[in-house]
């Protein structure tokens, strides 16, 4: 009965809207802005603000996910455990943003396959761009490109990923004026 | 249908329990199965295709072959029947499934140091497949589910629970982990083994244990617990006059030295240097590792960044290139650190060095692009 009681003031908070919705970016929409960047967002796609960052998808979010995150110097790396700083070089930050990917995503990491890793322009400054693949549990092979870089406030990680059938290379070039037009 | 065949079959061989089990004596016992016996047999080698397929097994075929001698050499009268697989996971970990596979992880042979140590390993889980443990645990397990759960985790490869409620390898009894201490120690005997590197196999896991403040691995976790089967092994190997048998540090070393280099650099991947600290802080490491290993152990330090750690890594990637010259990790990470500090002229040495050495270096770009910017003076 309790339960019962408590899963229906769930489902009516959620109901009233206090919960992330999903909005459709229309052209009027397109430049997002917050405390630490800007970025003109791909119109037509659905954008969901949370906690984490902002997650951006056309069709779903299995089919593709752009995923924009800031995350302050400390604790950057929250599965590793390790801290970013204003110092650290493009192919530090690109081996740390690997380690923590795979430390979160266990089950893949025979078949994490890097395919290219190297220096990027992002937000007016020099970044990291590393473009990998993997297999799902169940078999689905999906590839993925993060780009990162930090500045003086702390760490940004632009992350893509779709099927690799079809779908990642469909919205690649979104994925990469979206990038593009990261400021900081 | 999967998840239901389990069950149906722990219900069909919780239903046999008067079958005496007794330990197969040779080969020939292994062509004479009980029906109860055979189901489990099945659903073992079910469990050994799921494992081929995962992708998690480690394909050195001369290091396998290796294994199965060091088994064959104490359990002759099996003619080759006992496999020996090894599983692709850090995590330290050994076990035997009903029919003779035995599995080992890379993380547990990185962290033997000689043949005697492997075999100590082994000779425990072919006991357990021998006296066939997996069958008598079963008629004892009371709770199926408890039995299955986080199997995947506990060998080091998620999402493979479903089949090991039928295999019964996950928690023996402490009797029949004793008879495995037991018995495999008199196999060790039996085939020349130095048995005095019995206990210190447990020993330094231990230790390793200790340090890293993580729960016991699985092959130890079961009664009785660690410290208890050190001083069971002891025990064992007092009572022997002599200990003086065979070690086997250098035909070990011999066919480990490419995974435990490999293994250094999943740790840190994953940036678990602590436990390549561990590893290369013992006393005597370098005594198994190539010299190339200073290089990872500078890296270690490097991600740990405590109080005089970059003068330790810094040294340790120094002594790399003294004593393996033609290793290019190491003049990377010297030329990353003078950059770092502003040394142009020493940067761009040790950057071109690295690039000499190896022309197609995955990281090509970024060294490219740091020396770029020392000439601009970015």
């Amino acid at each position: 009965m309790k339960i019962t009681a408590v899963t229906i003031v769930l489902v009516l908070v959620l109901l009233s809207g206090c919960a992330p919705t999903w909005v459709k970016v229309d052209n009027t929409g397109r430049n997002y802005r917050n405390e630490h960047y800007s970025i003109t967002l791909p119109a037509g796609w659905m954008r969901l603000e949370s906690d984490d960052g902002l997650i951006l998808s056309k069709d779903g979010i299995l089919l593709q996910i752009i995923s924009i995150q800031f995350r302050p110097h400390k604790d950057t790396f929250e599965k590793i455990k390790k801290d970013s700083s204003a110092t650290m070089l493009p192919s530090e930050l690109a081996q740390l943003s690997i380690a923590e990917l795979k430390a979160s995503q266990e089950d893949n990491l025979p078949s994490l396959e890097i395919l290219h890793n190297a220096p990027v322009g992002l937000g007016g400054r020099t970044g990291f761009d590393v473009h990998l693949r993997y297999k799902t549990k169940a078999g689905l092979r999906m590839d993925m490109e993060m780009r990162g870089v930090v500045d003086n406030s702390g760490f940004y990680l632009l992350k893509y990923s779709a099927p690799t059938l079809h779908y990642f290379e469909r919205d690649r070039q979104t994925y990469e004026a979206l990038t593009e037009s990261l400021q900081l | 249908m999967r998840h239901i065949l389990p069950a149906l079959a722990i219900a069909l061989l919780t239903a046999c329990e008067t079958t005496p089990i007794t330990p197969m004596q040779g080969y020939e016992d292994m062509q004479t199965l009980a029906p109860e016996e055979s189901r489990l047999w099945y659903s073992a080698a079910e469990l050994d295709q799921q494992l081929q397929k995962s992708g998690s097994l480690y394909k050195d075929e001369d290091l396998r072959a290796y294994l199965e001698a060091v088994m064959h050499k104490l359990y002759p009268e099996y003619d080759g029947a006992i496999t020996v697989r090894i599983v692709d996971s850090p995590s330290l970990n050994a076990f035997a499934l009903p029919n003779g596979s035995i599995y080992i992880n890379t993380g547990m042979l990185s962290r033997l140091e000689n043949e005697a140590q492997v075999a100590t390993v082994l000779a425990h889980e072919g006991v357990h497949f021998t006296n066939k443990h997996s069958w008598k645990q079963r008629r004892n397990v009371k709770n199926t589910t408890a039995f299955s759960t986080g199997f995947g985790m506990v060998i080091g490869i998620p999402g493979l629970g479903d089949l090991i409620s039928l295999s019964s390898i996950y928690g023996y009894s402490k009797d029949l982990e004793r008879e495995a201490d037991a018995d495999g120690f008199r196999r060790l005997q039996a085939a020349g083994y130095d048995v005095s590197q019995a206990p210190v196999t447990f020993e330094f896991l231990l230790a390793e244990v200790e340090a890293l403040d993580i729960d016991e691995p699985y092959f130890f976790s079961t009664h009785p617990a660690l410290e208890d089967r050190i001083n069971n092994f002891r025990e064992l190997a007092r009572q022997q006059a002599s200990v003086n048998g065979y070690k086997g540090a250098e035909a070990y070393r011999s066919h480990v030295d490419k995974l435990q280099l490999e293994l250094l650099a999943d740790y840190l991947e994953l940036s678990q240097q602590q436990s390549v600290l561990l590893i290369l802080e013992r006393q005597g490491a370098f005594d198994r590792y190539p010299p190339s290993a200073w290089y990872y152990l500078g890296e270690a330090y490097r991600l740990r960044n405590e109080a005089g750690d970059t003068e330790r890594s810094v040294k340790a990637y120094q002594t790399a290139i003294e004593q393996s010259p033609g290793f290019a990790p190491s003049y990377r990470a010297l030329g990353l650190y003078y950059m770092k500090n502003n040394d142009s002229l020493q940067a761009e040495n040790y950057f071109s060095k690295y690039l000499e050495l190896q022309p197609d270096a995955q990281d090509r770009d970024y060294i490219e692009y740091y020396r770029t910017s020392l000439k601009s003076g970015e």
